[in-house]
């Protein structure tokens, strides 16, 4: 049972970066952009987040600076998919090779050589008071860092936001169909650009959550596929905040086995338990993309005539 | 098209090369200021640094050359799946895919002359990068299951099986039993044809997959109506091609082609696989190349070379400045990709004054259209004439 | 169209001078000045804070011997040969490959450059201007598995290798028997993640060894094993590193660090190229020559237990202890 416990307090615990980057990413997806840059956009946020973290002394502040940096970068890649109209896969690409290049050569710069990480102010512990006091739910639920409440808190808060709300109903309308927002006088660009903006500011934190929260330093690549993963939970989720919540936490869940699974040391060779997540995101893709609430302008630019 | 005079040509040549060239400097330019802020280099000495590691002396460009052909492969995958609408992200799996069955084929099918053992290990690579393909596109098609994230998902899955293979069946039985398959017998090996370079035969075998390329796609007619299910699925069916088809046939053929580059590259290159053997991310910038090179035949074999040279120059530069980080070479190839792509904006300008009646909410047909410089009747001596400069 | 052709011009013209200008520069640079030059060439980044970092140190330390260094990191398999080559060029008389898949490579290599003295770590081959030297990573997790046997109350100790290369293997393996040779019963659980840079899975599957009864945890990971560290010390339990300075991440779980310090190999082996004393076989650095060995103590622990490892450690050295490695 205490095991149990172990384990879901794990699955959460790894869930989450996937988590606050698909709550990001599944409103540009809604308004039309994919965003194959969010790996990248998540490896600078990590990255600025350890050096405004070491700068400023405090762990919000580091995170902060990470959201902005990241959002400067997202705005990159919003000029040139919303208003320039570019492909969105290229300038995703290219964004990815852009961050993986500048992180290690900032990187290099900052910091050095060194053989022993700066010691840096980071996302500790925050048990609740009298909730994590609750036998085995308590070690579940409540003996987290503070970013880890705060993306589930961001769940129903983000499905109100999209299917109640004015700002949602835009979003969607704008991925939907753009020819039709813009005779109604929605700016779709305008639209477009701030969904970026925002799910860059959710990929900063995920990046920082990473560097300061499950860990509490930078490594180079150290997002290591997290933010395509990501971007899985999101299509996964089938574009709904509860559906990402849902799918990050299969996710989590699925790796929190895969180390289990190692730790019996059941002589199978270990690469086979790292697999485990890759192939569960692409069972799940193959469940539900017939169903899916993907928008019909998903992915195609929108030029006004 | 047959009528233009060779002022005609030249002026459509500067044309199509403008924007590349603008953004190559433009690149460079932004780069320089990385260099700046990170190191205590001259940019301008870095750059010079990085000219003359990648094209400067005869062996710096043999060196380019070498560089550059797994990256072509990786670019004509992403270019011929591009080519039929499909965004083909799993260069790098695929490529890891063949290099595994081709090392397979390379270490047990032993005993064989040359002449069999070597085309097998090829074909091999080829097979195994295109199963990857394969399973890509059945699963899009039966299920509809978005290629984008399944090609990324297999990426991780063909590392980790190049790490299972190494360190288990392929194990070379020598201790203290590094990670890697034994050495591929010289049966199977692809070597240097020009004598006293390091260029392997490897250049020969991508320079006739891009030649195929071409010649399939705008000489065949399987080819075209794949490139215009690519430009339009509806039209396609019309034109007697089916989505499915043309989706399972372009990511057949586009692992296959990065298949045979892994074959390529451990045959030639590496000699045995190693659990390091793909630490470098052949697949993404194959598909920086693939784009600089606007998915054009021609334009693949230069900007490969390009990207190839940025890479094998960055050596040089981190070697000598002894402070600017090779890591800079990945930015400015991520700059070209971002300016390069800034060009559409142009190009939908100048489109929108010729034209009203283009379909402009398909960016596919944008993308196509700039690329018509492809449809050109490429003249055949071009591309032997890249063959030459080896 | 004219006003393009102009721009084109223009910016050939300036692309044209400024490489003109550098290739200018660069000529220039090119002199001998009698110092030796030596290159350090490493396959992953120098910023790992474990088996490149400390390469990198032993660089340095040849630098205060007089040498003038260079280093390249990041390098493929694929590009090392064009490292070696840019180095040979640039006059360098000294070259250290940091990673055993170098080997087929340098080998090809060292042939074309006669005048040049290569130095593989971690590989087992020998050539006229080839040595290699093994680091006795074996000696090292003899030494972490040892030490943790004797530290368990659980009677359970685990082992997290990052990706599964030679050393971290014989790694493994010398754990296994150190650990059985002071305590026979003990419960070994050993496992690789497969990487030396995800920190959050060594982290991951540390904890996941607590919950199968593991009370010391051991890394032998890179920078991964950072992650090792920080497990043991949220779960409260004891923790052994693999190099100095994983202590910071870790201060109340943190035993001690059994050290590979290879950068003394560097220095040893550079030395030994001054003093054109280098027998054609692999230069095995272990305990003996002092590139492994048991750190400060960060933590209180039985003088008994101290004793007992010291004793270990010397008779490593002494080649009393040999660990099977098939």
């Amino acid at each position: 049972m205490n095991e149990l416990a172990n384990f879901l307090s794990t699955a959460i615990r790894l869930a989450t970066p996937t988590l606050l980057a698909g709550l990001g990413i599944v409103f540009s997806e809604r308004a039309g952009i994919v965003n194959i840059g969010t790996e990248g956009l998540m490896l600078i946020g990590a990255l600025s987040g350890v050096m405004g973290s070491l700068l400023t002394g405090n762990v919000w502040l580091g995170a902060l600076i990470a959201i902005i940096v990241t959002v400067a970068f997202a705005a990159v890649f919003a000029f040139f998919t919303v208003i320039i109209k570019a492909d969105q896969t290229v300038i995703g690409t290219g964004m990815n090779l852009l961050a993986s290049g500048l992180t290690i050569t900032v990187n290099r710069a900052v910091f050095g050589a060194n053989t022993s990480p700066p010691k840096i102010d980071t996302f500790r512990t925050t048990p609740i008071p009298l909730l994590s006091k609750i036998p085995y739910l308590g070690e579940i639920f409540f003996r987290h860092p503070v970013p880890i409440y705060l993306a589930f808190l961001l769940v129903p808060i983000a499905q109100f936001m999209m299917f109640r709300s004015n700002t949602g109903l835009k979003v969607r309308s704008v991925g939907e169909n753009p020819k039709a927002c813009d005779t109604v006088g929605i700016n779709v660009t305008r639209t477009r650009f701030l969904a970026i903006l925002y799910s860059g500011v959710m990929a900063g934190f995920a990046g920082a959550f990473v560097s300061m929260g499950q860990l509490s330093f930078f490594t180079e690549g150290m997002i290591a596929g997290g933010g395509f993963i990501a971007l899985a939970a999101v299509v996964f989720g089938n574009y709904t905040p509860l559906g990402v919540m849902i799918a990050s936490l299969v996710f989590g869940a699925s790796n929190a086995l895969m180390f289990r699974l190692q730790a019996l040391s059941t002589g199978i060779p270990s690469q086979f338990p790292l697999m485990i997540p890759y192939i569960i995101t692409i069972f799940s893709l193959c469940l539900v993309s017939r169903k899916s609430n993907k928008p019909a302008g998903s992915a195609i630019p929108y030029i006004k005539e | 098209m047959e009528g233009m005079t060779i002022k005609q040509r030249l002026q459509a040549l500067l044309r199509t090369l403008y924007f590349p060239i603008m953004a190559i400097i433009a690149s460079l330019l932004v780069g320089s200021i990385v260099i700046l802020f990170t190191s205590k280099s001259n940019p301008f000495v870095a750059y010079g640094h990085m000219f003359q590691g990648g094209f400067g002396t005869k062996r710096s460009f043999d060196a380019t050359l070498t560089k550059a052909i797994p990256l072509m492969f990786t670019a004509l995958s992403f270019s011929i799946a591009k080519r039929s609408g499909i965004i083909n992200l799993g260069a790098q799996g695929q490529f890891t895919a063949g290099a595994i069955s081709a090392t397979a084929v390379g270490i047990y099918l032993t005993g064989l002359p040359a002449a069999i053992h070597l085309p097998l290990t090829l074909l091999a690579g080829f097979i195994g990068g295109s199963l990857f393909g394969f399973i890509t596109a059945a699963l899009k098609v039966k299920f509809g299951a978005s290629e984008l994230i399944v090609t990324i998902m297999l990426n991780y899955i063909a590392a980790l099986l190049a790490a299972y293979f190494v360190t288990g069946p392929m194990l070379e039985q020598l201790p203290p039993y590094y990670p890697q398959s034994p050495a591929i017998p010289k049966t199977a090996r692809l070597g240097s044809f020009i004598p006293g370079l390091n260029v392997h035969t490897g250049l020969l075998i991508v320079l006739g997959g891009v030649f195929l390329y071409y010649f399939y796609l705008w000489k065949t007619t399987s080819g075209f109506r794949m490139r215009v299910v690519g430009l339009n699925p509806t039209a396609g069916e019309y034109a007697g091609m089916s989505v499915a088809r043309s989706t399972i046939l372009s990511l057949f053929l586009a692992g296959g082609l990065a298949g045979l580059g892994g074959a390529v590259e451990i045959i030639a290159v590496q000699g045995r696989l190693m659990i390091t053997s793909f630490s470098e991310s052949f697949g993404f910038t194959g598909i920086a190349v693939a784009l600089l090179g606007n998915l054009n035949p021609l334009g693949i074999v230069f900007s490969g070379i390009l990207f190839g040279g940025i890479s094998a120059g960055s050596l040089r530069m981190e070697v000598l400045t002894r402070d600017v980080n090779a890591s800079v070479a990945e930015v400015i190839q991520a700059l070209i990709i971002l300016f390069i792509a800034g060009r559409m904006m142009f190009q939908i300008k100048r489109r929108r004054k010729m034209t009203t009646a283009a379909d402009p909410d398909v960016q596919d047909d944008v993308l196509a259209e700039d690329t018509e410089g492809a449809d050109t009747p490429l003249p055949e001596p071009a591309i032997e004439k890249a063959g030459d400069q080896a | 169209m004219r006003k393009t052709w102009t721009k084109l011009l223009a910016i050939t013209v300036v692309l044209v001078l400024a490489i003109g200008v550098v290739a200018a520069c660069d000529s220039g640079e090119k002199k001998d000045d009698g110092v030796t030059k030596v290159a350090l060439i490493m396959e992953g980044a120098v910023s790992d804070m474990s088996w490149n970092a400390t390469a990198f140190e032993g660089l340095k330390k040849i630098e205060k011997n007089g040498a003038q260094i260079g280093h390249t990191e990041n390098t493929p398999v694929s590009d090392a040969a064009a490292a070696i080559r840019t180095y040979a060029d640039d006059g360098y008389k000294v070259i250290f490959m940091s990673s055993s898949s170098y080997q087929d490579l340098a080998m090809q290599e060292a042939e074309k450059y006669p005048e040049i003295q290569f130095f593989l770590i971690n590989s087992g081959v020998t050539a006229e201007n080839v040595r290699s030297f093994a680091i006795q990573d074996a000696e090292q997790g003899y030494l972490m598995g040892a030490l943790a046997a004797l530290l368990t109350k659980t009677g359970t100790i685990g082992y997290i290798g990052g990706l599964e290369i030679a050393p971290i293997l014989n790694g493994a393996k010398g754990f296994e028997q150190g650990a059985k040779y002071v305590n026979p019963d003990v419960k070994i659980i050993s496992q690789n993640t497969g990487s030396m840079d995800d920190v959050n899975a060594a982290k991951e599957l540390g904890k996941a060894f607590v919950g199968q009864g593991v009370d010391v945890l051991c890394p032998m990971a890179n920078q991964a094993s950072l992650g090792v560290m920080e497990a043991a010390e949220e779960m409260g339990i004891m923790a052994i590193g693999s190099g100095l300075n994983q202590e910071t991440v870790a201060p109340t779980a943190a035993v001690v660090a059994i050290v590979k310090d290879t950068s003394i190999a560097y220095e040893a082996a550079y030395k030994a190229y001054q003093a054109g004393s280098m027998p054609m076989e692999v230069l095995p650095m272990g305990a003996a020559q002092g590139v492994v060995f048991v750190g400060d103590y960060y933590l209180e622990v039985d003088q008994a237990i101290k004793d007992q490892i010291d004793d270990i450690q010397k008779k490593l050295a002494s080649g009393e202890i040999k660990i099977n490695l098939d």
